[in-house]
């Protein structure tokens, strides 16, 4: 995600931005002396220049880190909007349908009883053995899809459902942590950095209204 | 009035059809056609199951082959479900501009990390970078003779260039399944994902071809580690061979810093390892008022201090206590000592030296 450019009214301010570090100097002297590898091409990267700054453009990586703020101007509205990933669990009279959603509302993951792939392997379709193995089909694509903790509601398990308790337990044994992490905030420090990159008293921009693509 | 007046939810769903309506969201790909199976076809099944399977299930032992379910999944919606994933990861809108395309063939990437385990790549799973070193096995199944180029780029790598790719694997022209009898524009190279920079997409990309191709000005010299000549961009390379290669199969893996990436950089690029910090956005302030309403003069002014006065006074007081010759002792019973000397104290230095104490605020280090 670019920083700063108008890209589309979707954008977010917080990319995942790094700074250069200083570098272990004495240490690479050290490796060198060591090393006596034969594929060394001692010339081609001698000159290339580190930019100082870098953004990671892959979107998921700072909610890897619990570093990206959640949605959290939604307290009084149910259902929360605070996650990055939230499981839905939801058993009808017809099938069994597990999902799972980013904040954004996009589906990342889904299985359902109905389909055709799980439902010629199943005795039926809405029983408790269909949500024994739709969870094992759940965990097993969340897994593939690199899903490390979800959000879940359990306001949304009306009933006490045998069902759902089923298959958030596939999940944890195929080891998705149920409930996400706190989101790591720095904390305040007084001052302001006058030399540096300031925000006082700018004007409210658009990039201030935060909607998570 | 609320009957008039969009939601949010509509609000924003307005704002991303402008947004998809821009781009250049084409379907790049071959069409999507799943097969049909037949209402008659799938009752007949279910029909079978209720006889065969009604014993297992009583005793609660159902257990489905999870692989066959993966396998039966490709001709149904599997396909979509890939598409998807990709369009979450930013996939095609990071190497295609945009562009999209549903996944014609199973591409099955995986690495050897013994001789009997393997670590397979699916779709966004989380690898070591260790385990990435040697050549993986590429498996995707043919039907007659065509070909195929393979390519394994890294978007998120670039030390330079931030919209720039490193190219880490080309093979082309490659008959059929077998990747050794390719040609090798690109030597493979091991993912070096920086420290600090958190978790880079590594995207294995299979491209149908119609016939055989010249890539004469994609050939970079055999085992490179420059890191300029591996700089990359789909978009144009692909841009230029368009007419005859349609991409047909994706994979993408996920992989963050580990000791091996130190390995590359000291021994095959030859260059130091840099890393990186993470950066928090600029906290707002706005515009100091002379005379703040309801708000503590003491937080007030040291909001506003600038940054550089309040790490001298820490500094001072650090080295109040600070001798060259003697070591350093801490004092005993510090919270004892702080409620005795802050007796009779104005308040805001109170909670300053209680700050002190307890190594909080600018004080924490």
């Amino acid at each position: 995600m670019s920083q700063g450019k108008l890209l589309s009214l979707i954008s977010s301010p917080f990319t995942c931005l790094c700074r250069n570090q200083a570098k272990g100097q004495h240490l690479t002297l050290l490796n060198r002396s060591l090393s006596f590898s034969s594929s060394r091409c001692s010339e081609d990267n001698k000159d290339y220049e580190i930019n100082p700054e870098f953004i990671n453009r892959n979107d998921r990586c700072l909610e890897y880190k619990n570093l990206l703020p959640r949605r959290k101007g939604w307290q009084y509205q149910r259902p929360t909007k605070e996650f990055y990933y939230r499981l839905t669990i939801n058993p009808t009279a017809a099938k069994i349908e597990a999902i799972l959603e980013h904040s954004s509302g996009r589906k990342v993951v889904s299985a359902s009883s109905a389909e055709w792939a799980i439902r010629q392997f199943l005795y039926s379709g809405r029983d408790l053995s269909a949500a024994v193995n739709l969870g094992r089909v759940f965990a097993e694509r969340c897994l593939k899809a690199g899903i490390v903790s979800a959000f879940y509601d359990p306001n949304t398990d009306v009933h006490g459902s045998e069902k759902v308790k089923v298959i958030l337990k596939a999940l944890e044994e195929a080891g998705i942590q149920i409930g996400e992490d706190e989101v790591f905030e720095k904390k305040f420090r007084p001052g302001i950095n006058y030399d540096g990159k300031n925000r006082l008293g700018e004007g409210k921009r658009p990039d201030d209204v935060q909607i998570i693509q | 009035m609320p009957e008039l007046a969009r939601t949010f939810e509509q609000r924003l769903a307005d704002m991303k059809l402008t947004e998809q309506s821009k781009a250049n969201n084409v379907n790049i790909g071959f069409p999507l056609t799943n097969t049909a199976i037949t209402q008659s076809q799938k009752r007949a099944v279910i029909r079978k199951n209720k006889q065969e399977l009604l014993a297992l299930v009583q005793d609660g032992e159902l257990m489905i082959d999870l692989d066959e379910v993966d396998a039966a999944s490709w001709d149904t919606n599997k396909r979509e479900h890939l598409h998807r994933l990709a369009v979450h990861y930013g996939v095609f809108r990071d190497l295609f501009g945009g562009a999209f395309f549903y996944p014609q063939v199973d591409l099955e990437v995986s690495y050897d990390i013994s001789e009997e385990d393997e670590v397979p790549v699916f779709h966004g799973n989380l690898i070591e970078p260790s385990q990435t070193s040697r050549v993986p096995n590429v498996h995707y199944e043919v039907d007659g003779d065509s070909l195929w180029t393979l390519l394994m780029t890294a978007p998120d790598s670039h030390l330079q260039d931030n919209n720039a790719e490193y190219l880490h694997w080309l093979v082309a022209n490659i008959p059929g399944n077998d990747i050794s009898k390719g040609e090798q524009l690109c030597d493979y190279l091991q993912v070096f994902p920086v420290k600090g920079t958190g978790f880079h997409r590594y995207v294995f990309i299979l491209f149908k071809q119609e016939q055989q191709i010249d890539f004469r000005d994609d050939r970079l010299s055999p085992n490179t580690c420059s890191l300029k000549e591996r700089t990359f961009n789909t978009f144009n390379f692909y841009e230029r061979h368009q007419d005859h290669m349609t991409p047909a199969g994706f994979c993408f893996f996920q992989s963050e810093h580990d000791e091996s990436v130190r390995d590359v950089f000291w021994n095959k690029l030859d260059m130091k390892e840099p890393s990186f910090e993470f950066v928090f956005p600029v906290p707002y302030h706005p515009i100091q008022k002379k005379f703040p309403h309801k708000k503590p003069f003491n937080l007030y002014l040291d909001r506003y201090r600038d940054i550089k006065d309040i790490n001298e006074e820490v500094l001072q007081e650090k080295l109040k206590t600070v001798h060259p010759f003697k070591p350093s002792t801490d004092p005993k019973y510090p919270l004892y000592r702080l409620q005795l000397e802050n007796r009779g104290l104005p308040s805001w230095l109170k909670k300053k030296r209680r700050n002190a104490t307890h190594k909080v605020m600018q004080w924490e280090d």
